[in-house]
């Protein structure tokens, strides 16, 4: 009886990992498709049937990417622009968020809505009015430019607030009696218990800030303004037949992705645990 | 009045704290929403604008090709988002009984591509249906079946599409799903097994109820993230073959920046906020009834 | 606690000083250009130059000439160009001068630009070819500084793989020579069309097509005798018999014939390319600069073997001439309010289309639009001369543009054509209906127009 279950039980964890492991691999072969093809020699792309696993890798498209000057430039623009969002979003949304979900004051469910519409809103409808209102305060080819709009994004209030909603209110009770400030309570208190959510929002954050193309191509003119999506774009241009090239830009600008996944991951997964206690 | 101003002035932490975050907001997306909405209203070109009323939304409205574009955004966003959640539950449901370890592993595997842009997942999937060097027929030619011209055939390209928008999405709603699925009790499995349900039961009436809010959540963030697509129809196929896979994003992109009606773009781009709201409404009435937001 | 206020506070800083950093005003040029890789004089010949290498080059240069001024280049991609173009002018950011894929007469029209005429001496005016001055011809005035003439002659000339023609006992000389007739080229494409590994399968074509490829495809609809509006440009006439008896040549060629690779319907110019690189095809398309794109895919290593192919003119239909697509292309001014900096715009303009700067386009293998320096280019390099006298003689001989007037909205329209193309060789629709509701959807958008 009690084998029986086991077994059953052996039985049902390997079908799911059979169907785990289809479901995984689906997803991940394009990925392993492009860095096996930043390995490869360039007229090796054109060939078929294609090489599934590169026989002669070579460093040769990455070294070729190096040789770009403005690599170095793009680069670092985009730890800036992802950087600064990331840190000032989680700064202004856990505030926002606290608001929202604790605060007791008119209008803040109004203001929830207002943020939850906004989240449908099209990112086209706001593209060509805000380039104009850019190019009014003059922020065009600025780091301005590239951050402040990203700051201003809806999408982390929401999660800050559907986090803090779930946090006792107990505690900011028990704090303010104890006789901190509105501030103190929030930098002592509420911050340090939404460490997870801030982590979350942070890497959500980072990530797409990181990724974020079309915004980059239009704001940014000059070379040493650009983005790396928006460098990887104009490349693109240079040589779009140049796959193998083209696939050492992506694994170059996607590795910093996957390292940031890695390492936070941990506070990722069980930054919405945490919230999902209520 | 008096009792509103009061309670306003108790409040003013409230407003303080929100302040930081709405100010960017309402000057970064607030006004150029207004603002495009006033535009929507104008023959706004490069050169000249006029208030037309609503002249636009007649127009496009009129437009077989914006009318095709909005069927196609619909087929693309219902077949995307359905197999999305049915996907993401059934990962989540099997990683579930595993140590957690291994449902870390399948987590971030299945998370990976979500942090690639998108622009590079379109590059990638581009080579991938390539009709004479593509590795799908590849895997097809070894199979013995003939190749398929997948994204220039009007009736492979949209399938297509949505097929790769399935492989490599759902990774967040796994995410979000697990963690609200180790957020319910245990107890309630077991209550539920000793009761002698079986797998199929414990699904349907304790899984699939408790997930719900967040189902709903993914759904509503699913549909609105696939309604917009956009960098997949740019890079890919521009809306093509025959305009089989025309999105509303992508008509407004290019009424916008490649023919310069601004002001036409932005009624398409209202048409399209209409609809999302009007989409999500539903979804929370259909599904969301007991669900506090 | 404090640590962590700390990094906020510093990070609040940082966006606040960011903010307030407003670029300060002088007075420079700014100007756009599209990727062209051109290798600015003493350019390290065992590497291949970037797309910033020639304007920043040639910027510098300018500088230096004048050191109260400052230049500054923007190079903006060929997809983000007419997005960028439209967002700048309408805020009024536009750059001075630029050279990009696209312009719009309509910019002329509102006055946006400055007209060439004033400053075109007597000299230029019998250097440029009159084509490379009515490219930018808006009622009456020219508004195009010339710089290149033909493109990379997509449309225009075809490449022969001459070992293929040799192996096929085809005289590839005579083609060159004296053309070839639509039937002579079914027959010799025939001769073209192999089993390579003898496996039983076809694997190797004449010539491959692409429905997104509109230049070369677009040839044979005019060779046909189809013209894509009639004179006046009143109305699209591009459904006439002529029209469909020309996409249906090219329809025949893949489903009767059978010379060319299936998935017309889903390539693009690059998986044209693509296959003539691979040696899939015996016939590519394009001029010397398509030549040149061979040995820079060498040099870059996409590439692991040279050839030299040679231009031959598209077929003609017999008693007719063949046709060869011509354009050209050039800077753009700016309106400029400030004298003193208009004249300075100008002289920049002047000094990026003289001889000199003009001659650099060799090293991309463009013709320019100055007969005079187009005599000096490869001088030492016979093969590529006779290429490029071939070129140059179809380009003079049966040159016509495609796609109408400079006011002629096809830039608007192209996207029917390229579903109608589409259409037709995934066999939804008949060439005849293709080409049908293609004029449709382009007669609204020309009415529009008015």
């Amino acid at each position: 009886m009690m084998t029986n279950r086991k077994l059953n039980t052996y039985v049902k964890k390997g079908l799911s990992l059979i169907i785990l492991s289809v479901l995984g691999l689906l997803a991940f072969i394009p990925l392993y498709w492009m860095v096996i093809t930043a390995f490869k020699e360039p007229t090796l792309t054109m060939k078929f049937p294609p090489e599934l696993f590169p026989k002669n890798p070579t460093w040769a498209n990455f070294a070729e990417l190096f040789r770009r000057k403005e690599l170095f430039q793009w680069t670092l623009n985009s730890i800036i622009v992802a950087g600064t969002v990331t840190l000032a979003q989680i700064f202004v949304c856990a505030l926002a968020g606290y608001a929202i979900a604790k605060k007791k004051f008119p209008g803040a469910r109004i203001f929830f809505w207002i943020y939850i519409g906004s989240m449908m809103i099209p990112k086209q409808v706001t593209l060509v009015p805000l380039y104009i209102l850019i190019s009014k305060f003059q922020m065009i080819n600025t780091y301005a430019g590239l951050i402040l709009p990203g700051i201003a994004a809806p999408f982390g209030v929401f999660l800050m607030r559907q986090f803090m909603v779930t946090l006792p209110d107990e505690v900011v009770e028990a704090a303010r009696i104890d006789g901190a400030s509105e501030f103190k309570t929030f930098t002592r208190i509420i911050l340090p218990m939404s460490k997870p959510a801030l982590a979350v929002l942070g890497i959500f954050t980072f990530v797409g800030e990181w990724n974020s193309f079309l915004w980059p191509l239009i704001v940014t003119n000059t070379s040493n303004m650009k983005t790396l999506q928006a460098g990887l774009a104009l490349l693109q241009e240079e040589v779009p037949m140049k796959f193998s090239y083209l696939m050492a830009g992506a694994t170059y600008s996607a590795i910093p992705m996957f390292i940031v996944f890695l390492v936070f991951q941990k506070y990722f997964l069980r930054g919405i645990t945490v919230g999902a206690v209520k | 009045m008096t009792s509103l101003m009061q309670r306003m002035w108790k409040g003013k932490s409230g407003y303080f704290f929100l302040l930081p975050h709405f100010l960017l907001f309402f000057i970064f997306f607030v006004v150029p929403v207004g603002w495009g909405m006033y535009l929507s209203l104008f023959e706004y070109n490069v050169f000249s604008q006029t208030f037309i009323w609503f002249d636009n939304y007649k127009e496009i409205f009129s437009d077989q090709l914006f009318l095709k574009s909005l069927a196609n955004t619909f087929l693309y966003t219902f077949g995307v988002v359905p197999l999305w959640l049915g996907k993401a539950l059934l990962v989540t449901v099997l990683i579930y009984p595993f140590r957690k370890s291994v449902r870390t592993l399948f987590k971030a595997a299945f998370y990976l591509p979500h942090i690639s842009s998108s622009v590079i997942i379109a590059m990638i999937w581009l080579w991938v249906f390539n009709p004479n060097f593509g590795l799908l027929n590849y895997f097809l030619q070894t199979i013995g079946l003939d190749p398929i011209v997948w994204l220039g055939n009007k009736a492979t390209a949209m399938p297509a599409l949505i097929m790769m928008q399935v492989i490599m999405g759902g990774g967040s709603t796994i995410v979000l799903l697990s963690a609200a699925m180790s957020s319910i009790p245990e107890y309630y499995f077991e209550a539920a097994k000793l009761e002698g349900a079986n797998t199929w039961q414990v699904f349907t009436r304790i899984t699939v109820p408790l997930l719900k809010p967040t189902l709903l959540y993914a759904m509503v963030m699913g549909t609105i993230a696939n309604f917009q697509t956009f960098s997949n129809i740019y890079i890919m196929t521009q809306g093509g073959p025959e305009f089989s896979t025309s999105t509303v994003a992508y008509q407004v992109y290019e009424t916008a920046f490649q023919n310069y009606n601004l002001g036409l773009a932005s009624a398409m781009s209202m048409v399209m906020f209409v609809i999302l709201v009007g989409l999500a409404i539903i979804q929370f009435k259909w599904l969301g009834s007991s669900v506090e937001y | 606690m404090l640590k962590k206020l700390r990094i906020f506070l510093l990070c609040f800083i940082i966006v606040g000083l960011l903010s307030g950093a407003v670029l300060a005003e002088k007075v420079t040029i700014t100007w756009w250009i599209n990727p062209w890789r051109i290798a600015p004089p003493n350019f390290p010949a065992d590497q291949s130059p970037s797309s910033e290498d020639f304007p920043k080059w040639v910027s510098e240069e300018f500088m230096k000439l004048h050191p109260d001024v400052k230049v500054e280049y923007v190079v903006v991609g060929n997809q983000e160009y007419p997005q960028k173009m439209a967002a700048a002018i309408a805020t009024k950011t536009q750059p001075d001068l630029f050279k990009g894929p696209i312009w719009d007469s309509r910019w002329a029209k509102a006055g946006l630009l400055e007209p060439v005429n004033p400053y075109l001496t007597a000299e230029d005016k019998q250097d440029f070819y009159p084509g490379a001055l009515e490219e930018g011809l808006v009622d009456g005035k020219y508004y195009i500084w010339p710089w290149n003439f033909g493109t990379n002659g997509m449309g225009t000339s075809i490449l022969l793989y001459t070992p293929d023609f040799e192996k096929a006992g085809v005289d590839w000389k005579k083609i060159v020579n004296e053309g070839w007739t639509m039937e002579e080229f079914v027959e010799i494409a025939k001769k073209l069309t192999w089993d390579t590994n003898n496996d039983g399968k076809i694997d190797h074509y004449a010539i491959s097509f692409g429905a997104k490829d509109t230049h070369n495809l677009m040839n044979f609809l005019y060779a046909f005798g189809g013209e894509l509006a009639n004179t006046d440009e009143s109305e699209v006439t591009f459904n006439s018999p002529e029209a469909v008896a020309g996409l249906q040549y090219v329809l025949d060629l893949v489903n009767v014939h059978k010379v060319v690779p299936k998935g017309v319907e889903g390539m693009g110019v690059y998986d044209v390319i693509g296959n003539f690189h691979a040696h899939r095809t015996s016939m590519g398309f394009g001029g010397p600069y398509e030549i040149g794109r061979i040995s820079r895919y060498l040099e870059s290593g996409e590439l692991d073997e040279i050839f030299y192919p040679v231009i031959a003119p598209f077929p003609h239909v017999k008693g007719k001439d063949p046709v060869g697509y011509a354009t050209s292309g050039g800077f753009i001014v700016f309106k400029q309010r400030d004298d003193e900096k208009r004249e300075m715009v100008i002289e920049f303009a002047k000094f990026l289309t003289n001889k000199e700067n003009t001659a650099l386009l060799e090293s991309l293998s463009y013709l320019t639009a100055r007969r005079s320096v187009n005599e000096g280019l490869y001088k030492d390099d016979p093969y590529m001369n006779e290429q490029v006298e071939v070129y140059g003689d179809i380009m003079d001989k049966y040159g016509i543009p495609f796609f109408g007037s400079q006011e002629f909205p096809f830039s608007q329209m192209e996207k029917y054509f390229t579903a109608a193309l589409e259409a037709a060789f995934a066999g939804t629709k008949t060439p005849e209906k293709a080409l049908n509701d293609f004029v449709t959807e382009a007669n609204k958008i020309l009415s529009k127009q008015k």
